[in-house]
């Protein structure tokens, strides 16, 4: 089996974050629709996308920072990492690598910039969003190898797309729920985009979940894979867990238990992102190049 | 012979008994550590055994094949180094760079032909160079000097395409198109073509 | 002695140095590549302008060749002295004291006939040889249970000390034929410090100077062949494998060069070269489907082991029925292949035919049916096989030594010879007599050991029975040979360069119990490189140098069209305190007052440099001093004639070139072993026939014991070993990994995958290793490669994956020679420990 523990993290954290980001100006737009149900002003919209933005800068930056560190433990000479910026020319690596960077540059910014408690500009949420969905692409490419055949059909693209938008609408449920002194004054108001951005999640992950289900069943036929069938049950049972709870936080949000969701919805996050990881290391698994 | 403008390698399937004699003289030539492997004999068997009244039938089949890195004309390993430490030269070797190598080891993921072999001791990818040394000055590569049986040997790309026609590939070597070797192979006689599963690399610890 | 030599590791190339050596490092080559490409530019000029002046155009490739190879003087000439058949040839670059590279004869032309004489895999890994961290540093004396290997450093003079008075002490109490020397092939072929013929030794000279040893007789090779053939032909000559450019049809029976005599220079090289040349059909009859098989054959019919007698008389069968017999032939120059030609005083009935046909003592007839229950081969593949042997004119038929290494290998070797006799190509071009290949050699003297004063002399094989029973041994149970009877048991043996004092002799546990009771062999003294299984049986342990750290001259191995010396000059100084064994015989020799006469006043390359010159007195263009030798490293000469035919003069005037046997015919019926058969003592069950008689083996197909172990074990030589030697390479162990050959077939029923660890056990020893599932072997039997290091657990089993911790000490009936392929064994999956366990 093709061992590679600081990649199937890597690449988990970094598209859980990426999806976060996607996410994120998704959400605020949801949240904001939603808010136009008589509430004046637009202000408690206003609040809840910053709580969002802000939720998923506070968790995307120290995700990047681990992420980059652990993608560190993969290199022999990490010294040379700088380097690996020098083929952006035909290298999709080098481009991971660059938009990787880039993401996680934006993610600090954001963060600091949330942090101060004014909220960053839109525009640097975009490039956030931009460097998400370009750091998606390429890390899809790194692995789309024309000699790695299992690798280079629509399971790549499939679950690394559905990986990030599944862990990143975790990401964005958590972050709509968390409490906030600066938000919080309009009290019930926050159960309604918090329902919002939990059905959205829920919904998110079914959809992923079928998706990848169906792209892992139509690459498992090949290579054959110790404990590949283990993996592939944990992954799939994991995630319609994760949906399943997070239906659940629905409608504690519903009902207004704003804690009791956001209990849910961290539990849900926490056994979307186990299953992602066992979905990965038989993604792994799955390598097998053509010739010798 | 003088430095061919782009090496190739010729390999005569049928000459092969799988010695391995290519393999340890690369190895004593570059000091390599157990577990890299520059050049690998993969031995390639199949057939079946059947009980039957008059006793036992077989058609047992078996070659081998001794590969290096080939040099590709579309190198994929070039290509997705992230460093540019994995280049191709003016006559079409490929080597690493050390002081640029991160040691990713994604060259060998890419690579149909396992050639790029990863040195824990260096931290970085390792790799066979075609002896440049020697074939400068005008020396078969030492794989080549080596083999008893005559069934490496060496010459230029294009000159070898004139007298060959293009390079062919016989299972379980990757199909030509994927990176385009400088690799021409003759087949045994019991060579199966590419993408045939019926021989198995019956020595996948070996390789 | 000096110590001041550093350990191996420190006088190792750096791991943190460039890949390149000196002298072809970047720069080097740069710079070499300019003054090549100038070179090349004068070349052309000369060679496009002047069409003119005549022959320097053409002179221009063997200049460029010598410019692009011959400036290499860092590199020293030397050989591989090990025992596989081959000889080769090594370079070793040598930096600062150290070697760190060794290359092979690859440079000028490769001209067939003096062609480059290009080292296998082993000879290329010989610098973690020389460098093995298993190296012996210093002399060392037993100090532990023989066999536990525990042992205390001594000086050179206090370890000769011991030897030159346990010598005086033992001779004293049991005379000279208490005295052995092991079988031992550790040093081949070169001639100051070769191990075998083991009559021709460094010790062989002292011993012969102390009044004598106990000879042995054959080999662990070759036993049943050797003892076997001259029955038949009055020898044991056959054709070189060149010559089946000239055949019609090659049958190989168990003839295995790729795998056992790898040189590029060699016999492997020989037989592809040939049939490339002539693309004659080739079918290799074998249990594997070797790697010959792969090289060089058309067809691959598998067999039992230990049944080749058996389809040999299928064969028969059907050539007598169809009248595809050479009869001609026969009746001109055989004996016994049908009534009317059988010797005086034999009963009706002792023909080949009248056994054939079922009109022998037995009354069965040989048909391919009876031959294919036996053998595992169709019937109609037999009768397909008679048919092209019988009509393929000429036909080479050629054995190799596994079919003779049989419980009844002496009547299997014969029986494939005798389809020779029976076809008529015996002595003539594309034919062949049914042995092994014979080749071209130039002669070469050797070391004077002068001549051993005893007389008697045993089985190499039963060296072990000579120390429990010696004096019960006599010539017709034991084949003793010179004596009728052995006097004394042995109780001094001299082991060098050899690891057939456990490894390599047979059922090691029985082997080791005899071993370790030092009451009853005295003293065994052990000249080696390495801690090998042998040498933790010592009492008394030289470390040798090997041969890279001293001068001599190699001479060729079997070869078919090329004769030649090497002139292995010392790459590097002799590691820790190892010497030359002539050294250490000599100042043996001055503690028992023998000094003079074992030295002749000669150090070692005084001897060399005398045997040089007495070379020269049959090979005058030799060069005439070493200084010479060294620099020009190989002397190669080319058969000047044709392929080597074997008995050609016999079969050209047979009257006037009689065969040196009784008759001074082929005697298919040999009178000789009739009278054998009816005198010798042999245990229950075993004969020996007149007519190469098809006998079940014991363990062999019909023997009840399959009921408890059904799998019969053979052993093959390995890519990463020659018998033992090499066997502590990590770069050969990397590339040839030891393992189990065992059939899908066998490996489903009892629940194997490829790579799975399995015990391999029989009453006699039990060992662990991988194994390997292929195709490439018959169903219902096995192959270990044989000389894997034993290396002992807990309760006795061995992890290192040695066969002859499962082979029998029961010797063959009439060579007395080992039945290393005649082994009963079952195969489960091991699931307690691993090598960890080991030692």
């Amino acid at each position: 089996m093709f061992h590679e523990w600081s990649l199937v993290l890597f690449t988990v954290l970094v598209q859980m974050a990426a999806g976060a980001m996607l996410l994120a100006p998704v959400a605020s737009l949801a949240g904001l629709a939603g808010a136009g149900s008589g509430v004046p002003a637009g202000l408690a919209g206003c609040s809840r996308a910053r709580r969002v933005s802000r939720g998923v800068a506070l968790v995307a930056a120290p995700v990047m920072a681990a992420s980059l560190l652990i993608s560190l433990l993969h290199l022999g000479t990490p010294l040379n990492a700088p380097k690996t910026l020098l083929h952006l020319g035909t290298s999709w690596l080098s481009r991971e690598i660059l938009f990787t960077g880039l993401l996680a540059l934006c993610a600090v910014v954001l963060a600091v910039a949330e942090g101060r408690g004014k909220g960053a500009s839109p525009v640097l949420r975009g490039a956030g969003a931009l460097a998400a969905a370009a750091c998606l692409l390429s890390m899809t490419n790194v692995y789309m190898l024309r000699t790695v055949p299992a690798w280079n059909g629509p399971l790549t693209p499939l679950a690394f797309v559905a990986a990030a938008l599944l862990l990143g609408a975790g990401v964005v449920a958590v972050a709509a729920l968390w409490p906030h002194a600066d938000t919080d004054a309009d009290g019930g108001e926050a159960a309604r985009p918090g329902a919002t951005a939990l059905a959205l999640a829920a919904l998110v992950t079914l959809a992923a979940l079928v998706v990848h289900a169906l792209a892992l069943l139509a690459a498992m036929p090949g290579p054959v894979v110790p404990g590949g069938m283990g993996l592939a049950t944990a992954h799939l049972v994991l995630l319609a867990l994760s949906a399943g709870v997070l239906l659940a936080a629905t409608l504690r949000a519903r009902a207004a238990d704003i804690p009791g969701a956001l209990r849910l919805a961290g539990l849900a996050l926490a056994l979307a992102l186990a299953g992602e990881l066992a979905g990965r290391v038989l993604f792994f698994g799955l390598y097998a190049r053509i010739g010798l | 012979m003088p430095m061919p403008a782009r090496p190739a390698f010729l390999f005569d399937s049928r000459l092969c008994t799988g010695c391995k004699a290519c393999m340890i003289a690369c190895k004593d030539k570059n000091d390599l550590d157990p577990g890299v492997r520059w050049r690998r004999v993969t031995e390639c068997t199949g057939g079946e055994w059947t009980r039957t009244a008059e006793g036992y039938r077989q058609n047992v089949f078996s070659y081998y094949l001794s590969v290096s890195c080939n040099h590709c004309e579309d190198p994929i390993c070039v290509q997705s180094c992230p460093t540019t430490a994995m280049h191709q030269d003016g006559n079409g070797i490929v080597s690493v760079d050390p002081k640029k190598c991160v040691g990713c080891k994604y060259c060998s993921w890419s690579c149909p032909y396992g050639a790029p072999q990863y040195s824990e001791r260096l931290g970085r990818m390792t790799k066979c160079d075609f002896c440049r040394d020697e074939i400068e000055a005008g020396r078969p590569p030492v794989c080549v000097a080596a083999c008893p049986s005559r069934a490496l040997q060496w010459g230029d790309l294009e000159a070898l395409r004139g007298k060959l026609g293009q390079p062919m590939a016989v299972a379980p070597l990757p199909p030509v198109s994927a990176t385009r070797p400088a690799l021409f192979v003759t087949p045994h006689r019991d060579a199966r073509p590419v993408g045939s599963t019926a021989g198995l690399k019956a020595n996948p610890e070996e390789v | 002695m000096k110590t001041t030599h550093p350990q191996p590791g420190a006088s190792r190339p750096s791991r943190s140095a460039p890949a390149y050596a000196a002298g072809t490092g970047p720069e080097d080559c740069a710079a070499r590549s300019l003054n090549r490409r100038a070179f090349l530019k004068w070349c052309a000029l000369l060679g496009g302008a002047a069409m003119l002046p005549g022959g320097l155009a053409g002179l221009c490739p063997a200049v460029a060749e010598a410019a692009s190879g011959g400036d290499r003087q860092d590199f020293v000439w030397s050989s591989c002295n090990v025992n596989c058949g081959s000889r080769c040839v090594l370079r070793a670059m040598v930096r600062d004291g150290a070697m760190v590279r060794m290359d092979t004869d690859n440079l000028g032309a490769d001209d067939y006939g003096t062609h480059q004489i290009r080292a296998c895999l082993r000879g290329r890994a010989m610098r973690q040889r020389v460098y093995a961290p298993e190296r012996l540093k210093y002399p060392m004396l037993r100090t532990g249970k023989r066999g536990e290997a525990a042992f205390r450093r001594a000086s050179w003079d206090e370890a000769l000390d011991v030897i030159a008075a346990k010598m005086k002490d033992v001779r004293e109490r049991y005379g000279n034929e208490a005295f052995y020397l092991n079988y031992g092939t550790g040093n081949l072929g070169s001639v100051m410090s070769k191990s075998w013929p083991t009559d021709q030794t460094p010790i062989t000279r002292l011993m012969n100077c102390f009044g004598g040893y106990l000879n042995h007789y054959n080999t662990y090779s070759t036993a049943q062949i050797a003892t076997s053939m001259p029955y038949l032909y009055g020898g044991g000559l056959g054709n070189a494998l060149s010559d089946i450019v000239n055949s019609k049809l090659v049958v190989l029976f168990g003839n295995n060069p790729a795998e056992t005599r790898m040189s590029g220079g060699g016999v492997v090289y020989d037989i592809q070269r040939a049939k490339r040349e002539s693309n004659v059909r080739v079918i290799v009859i074998d249990p594997r489907y070797t790697d010959t098989a792969v090289a060089v054959a058309d067809e691959w019919i598998p067999i039992r082991p230990a049944t080749d007698a058996a389809l040999a008389a299928g064969i028969a069968h059907v050539l007598f029925a169809e009248g595809l017999a050479d009869r001609a032939f026969m009746d001109t120059y055989c004996v016994g292949h049908d009534e009317a030609h059988l010797p005086e005083g034999v009963p009706a009935g002792s023909s080949y035919e009248a056994y054939i046909m079922g009109k022998g003592p037995d009354g069965v007839a040989k048909t391919p049916g009876w031959a294919s229950a036996i053998c595992g081969v169709p019937v109609d593949t037999i009768v397909r096989l008679a048919r092209e042997i019988g009509t393929a004119k000429p036909c080479c038929i050629s054995q190799g030594w596994g079919p003779q290494r049989h419980h009844n290998g002496e009547n299997n070797c014969r029986a494939i010879a005798v389809l020779a006799a029976l076809t008529g190509n015996v002595g003539i071009p594309g034919g062949n007599t049914g042995a092994r290949e014979g080749g071209y050699s130039l002669p070469f003297p050797g070391f004077p050991t002068l001549k051993n004063p005893v007389a008697a002399s045993i089985s190499f094989f039963l060296w072990t029975d000579a120390i429990v029973r010696g004096p019960e041994m006599t010539a017709e149970r034991d084949g003793v040979r010179g004596v009728p009877r052995l006097n004394v048991p042995v109780k001094f043996i001299w082991n060098y360069a050899g690891n057939a004092l456990i490894n390599q002799h047979s059922d090691i546990n029985r082997t080791a119990r005899i071993l370790s009771d030092d009451t009853m062999c005295e003293m065994i003294v052990v000249v080696e490189n390495f801690m090998t299984p042998s040498a933790r049986f010592a009492d008394v342990l030289l470390p040798a140098v090997t041969n890279l750290e001293e001068n001599d001259f190699a001479h060729q191995g079997s070869t078919a069209e090329m004769g030649y010396v090497v002139f292995a000059q010392k790459a590097i100084e002799p590691l820790f305190e190892s010497r030359s064994v002539y050294d250490m015989c000599a100042d043996i020799a001055g503690r028992l007052g023998i000094r003079d006469q074992y030295t002749e006043g000669r150090t070692r390359d005084e001897w060399l440099q005398k045997i040089l010159a007495a070379a020269r007195q049959k090979l005058p263009d030799l060069p005439a001093t070493l200084e010479e030798a060294w620099k020009l490293g190989v002397y190669k000469v080319r058969n000047p004639g044709k392929p080597f035919v074997a008995y050609k003069a016999f079969r050209d005037d047979p009257v006037a070139n009689p065969l040196a046997t009784p008759s001074g015919r082929i005697e298919i019926f040999s009178k000789r072993l009739w009278d054998i058969g009816h005198k010798w003592e042999l245990p229950e069950g075993e004969r020996i026939t007149a007519l190469p008689e098809y006998d079940e083996a014991t363990e062999g197909q019909g023997d009840p014991l399959r009921k408890k172990y059904p799998l019969q074990l053979v052993t093959h030589h390995y890519k990463q070993r020659t018998h033992s030697t090499y066997g502590n390479v990590p770069w050969l162990k990397e590339a040839a990994p030891q393992n189990v050959w065992v059939n899908p077939l066998d490996a489903a029923d009892r629940g194997l995958a490829h790579g799975d660890m399995v015990r391999v056990f029989n009453d006699r020893g039990a060992t662990v290793l991988p194994v390997k599932v292929t195709p490439r072997i018959m169903p219902g039997t096995i192959s270990i490669p044989q000389g894997a290091w034993y290396a002992p657990g807990a309760g006795g089993t061995d992890f290192g994956g040695s066969a002859n911790i499962l082979t029998s000490l029961r010797p063959s009936p009439l060579a007395k020679g080992n039945p290393q392929h005649t082994t009963l064994v079952e195969l489960t999956r091991h699931s307690g420990g691993s090598h960890a366990n080991a030692s």
